[in-house]
């Protein structure tokens, strides 16, 4: 109970991007080596995206579902510093986290605009993304309930030896 | 706690069942209860208001925890109205060396100084999910004590700096001298599509690598490239533009359209000719195993036109006059590779001017009229011109960054080399033009950044007499910046 207390009170402190520099839990880097979901809305038409797609999206580089030119995208993040935003950046994004905040420093300072929220609730990600047809997350595939679908990466579904995001081995 | 009261309710479930009364033939004869199945009894209806009341405040919890749990999403989701306020600083400390000064030094000034740089603040609003305003707002300590005036006993000219001081009607006895503004950019943007945003306002022109990066914390030099001096493209214009992206599989192709007042004496306020301005843009970018590239190509077309008004009595009327007016065409190209720790950027401007017969101004010397506004404003002042009038020209110019990331771990530190070749007029006189610079990017958690460079800057033919700016063929230039983005 107090587990999921605390993870409601986490849940009202979402924070803008850039902050980082907390203390990690080791809890927190052990949840990060399992194998992570990228989830969307159960309406979302798409059931696969590949790495560059993916990557286009939380960079913001790409605003739209791909086919689905006017149907935007609402992405969530984790916040900078926490295992898995980290994991999520190298893996997919091909980035270190100075990288990525050089990258958001850039974007503004270019004038693109803000980084996208973040989260550490893993309930409050699946809430947002339950009720947001556009939106986008991801979160460890254990966490995941079925008010969202996951989607594959590259055609390999989660959990498969060729998934980008498949549990790290110990 | 959900789960924790359903198992709780699970488990005294077995509970309630070993204390149900054995279903039987309602025939059956009924048997006095003894004390201990009364007991029994009392005990079980005890247990079912326990379940009941167990049962009541696990749905009343789940309801609670289901509305937080909404009320966290809907409060978290991303709101249509948005405020942001963010920006930039930097401070700069550099350095000039003039080898044989004329007049380059005085007005450079070669002892080393501090120099406030950037101070600029953002304003970005959403008033509705598809509609963006963005204001970006300069702030600086000048004109306080700039130069105004030189002293000339010929020309009967005295030497003024321009004054900003004023007295602070709160703090009793004591004065402040106010700095000024600068907006770089103001524009309203509707976007719906991906592949379509319309926007209108003062928008930064889409060229080149420097002025789409723009600002200090992005930029890896800590000036910008002697290119940007001459200004191929303006900066900044006041206009309508479209713009969008697409995406052809992993390409993504970026486009923009741009109508304003183009260049003009004061393109910021009014456009004094008929002839608007058309500008281009179309970028590619994308990835091949571990290298990112982007490649753009820009054009611009307009026409500047200075008038003067005069006003004249018989008829009473306000004459406008043109007296400056010049055809231009501007071509660039620019090309980012990046494949850690490596990372390139190249850029190439062009820009051809055809001036109106009988709307030709005056050629200052040779350099003087392509060079900074202070120079003209000093040899106009001194009447250094050849007593010809400007031919049409068409200049170009080059710039070339390497950088690499010091195999470092603990830090972003950032070696970088560039080239900068300059062909500013080749009608007239070979005043071409070469720079090397060599630095030190350091950037700090991304947010601080700290460069350091040297730069040399090289007439590789020998300048023309009289020399006026500067004396020899060498200028040396040692730069530092601390920048931060907040």
């Amino acid at each position: 109970m107090r587990v999921r207390r605390s993870c409601l009170l986490a849940a009202l402190l979402l924070v803008p991007d850039e902050a980082g520099g907390q203390e990690i839990d080791p809890r927190e880097r052990a949840r990060a080596a399992g194998t992570l979901a990228v989830v969307v809305h159960p309406k979302c038409p798409l059931s696969t995206l590949s790495r560059t797609e993916l990557r286009g999206i939380f960079l913001r580089q790409r605003a739209s579902w791909p086919g689905q030119g006017s149907a935007s995208v609402l992405m969530l993040n984790w916040p900078p510093g926490h295992p898995i935003r980290e994991r999520f950046d190298r893996a997919v994004l091909g980035m270190d986290p100075r990288e990525v905040a050089a990258y958001w420093i850039d974007r503004r300072v270019r004038g693109l605009g803000t980084p996208p929220r973040s989260s550490a609730s893993a309930i409050l990600i699946l809430a947002i993304v339950a009720r947001n047809p556009e939106a986008i997350a991801y979160l460890p595939l254990a966490e995941v309930t079925p008010r969202v679908k996951v989607l594959r990466i590259d055609g390999a579904p989660a959990g498969h030896p060729a998934y980008l995001l498949r549990a790290r081995p110990r | 706690m959900s789960r924790l009261l359903a198992g709780l309710a699970l488990a005294l479930l077995p509970a309630l069942a070993v204390g149900q009364p054995a279903s039987g033939p309602a025939s059956q004869p009924a048997s006095v209860p003894s004390a201990r199945e009364r007991e029994l009894e009392r005990e079980l209806r005890e247990l079912r208001e326990r379940q009941q009341e167990l049962a009541r405040r696990l749905g009343e919890l789940s309801e609670r925890q289901n509305a937080l749990e909404e009320a966290s999403a809907e409060a978290h989701t991303p709101k249509e109205r948005t405020f942001n306020l963010y920006g930039f600083f930097d401070f700069n400390f550099q350095a000039w060396w003039i080898e044989r000064d004329v007049l380059g030094g005085g007005m450079i000034g070669e002892q080393p100084t501090f120099v406030f740089g950037n101070l600029n603040t953002y304003l970005d609003f959403k008033p509705l999910s598809d509609w963006r305003m963005l204001a970006e707002i300069r702030f600086l300590l000048s004109p306080l004590g700039d130069v105004a005036s030189f002293e000339s006993s010929a020309l009967g000219s005295r030497f003024a700096r321009v004054r900003t001081t004023t007295i602070d009607r709160v703090n009793f006895g004591q004065s402040f001298d106010y700095g000024s503004i600068e907006i770089e950019r103001a524009t309203l943007e509707w976007k719906r599509w991906e592949w379509l945003t319309i926007g209108a306002g003062l928008f930064l022109t889409p060229y080149g690598i420097w002025n789409i990066d723009h600002g200090s914390p992005t930029q890896l030099q800590t000036s910008a490239p002697l290119l940007y001096l001459y200004q191929a493209f303006p900066e900044r214009q006041l206009g309508l533009f479209v713009r969008g992206t697409v995406h052809v599989r992993d390409l993504r192709l970026e486009y923009t359209l741009s109508l304003s007042n183009g260049r003009g004496p004061s393109n910021a306020l009014q456009d004094v000719d008929w002839d608007k301005a058309l500008g281009a843009r179309l970028a590619a970018a994308g990835e091949a195993r571990s290298l990112s590239w982007q490649a753009g190509v820009s054009w611009y077309w307009g026409t500047y036109t200075n008038t003067k008004q005069t006003v004249t009595l018989a008829p009473f009327d306000l004459e406008v006059v043109p007296t400056v007016k010049y055809r231009e065409l501007a071509l660039g190209a620019d090309l980012t590779l990046r494949r850690p720790p490596f990372e390139l950027n190249w850029e190439l401007h062009a820009n051809w001017r055809n001036y109106d017969d009988g709307h030709r101004p005056i050629l200052l010397l040779p350099g003087l009229d392509n060079f900074i506004p202070f120079a003209q404003e000093l040899a106009t002042q001194f009447a250094l011109h050849l007593n010809q009038l400007a031919p049409d020209r068409m200049m170009w110019g080059t710039n070339l960054i390497v950088a690499y990331r010091l195999p470092i771990r603990a830090i972003d530190l950032r070696a970088f080399a560039s080239f900068c070749w300059i062909d500013p007029d080749d009608n007239y006189v070979e005043d071409n033009f070469l720079s090397v610079t060599v630095g030190l990017n350091w950037r700090i958690r991304g947010a601080v950044v700290i460069k350091a460079s040297y730069d040399l800057g090289h007439w590789p033919h020998k300048l023309p007499e009289p020399r006026i700016f500067f004396g020899s063929e060498n200028v040396h230039r040692i730069g530092t910046q601390l920048a931060v983005a907040f």
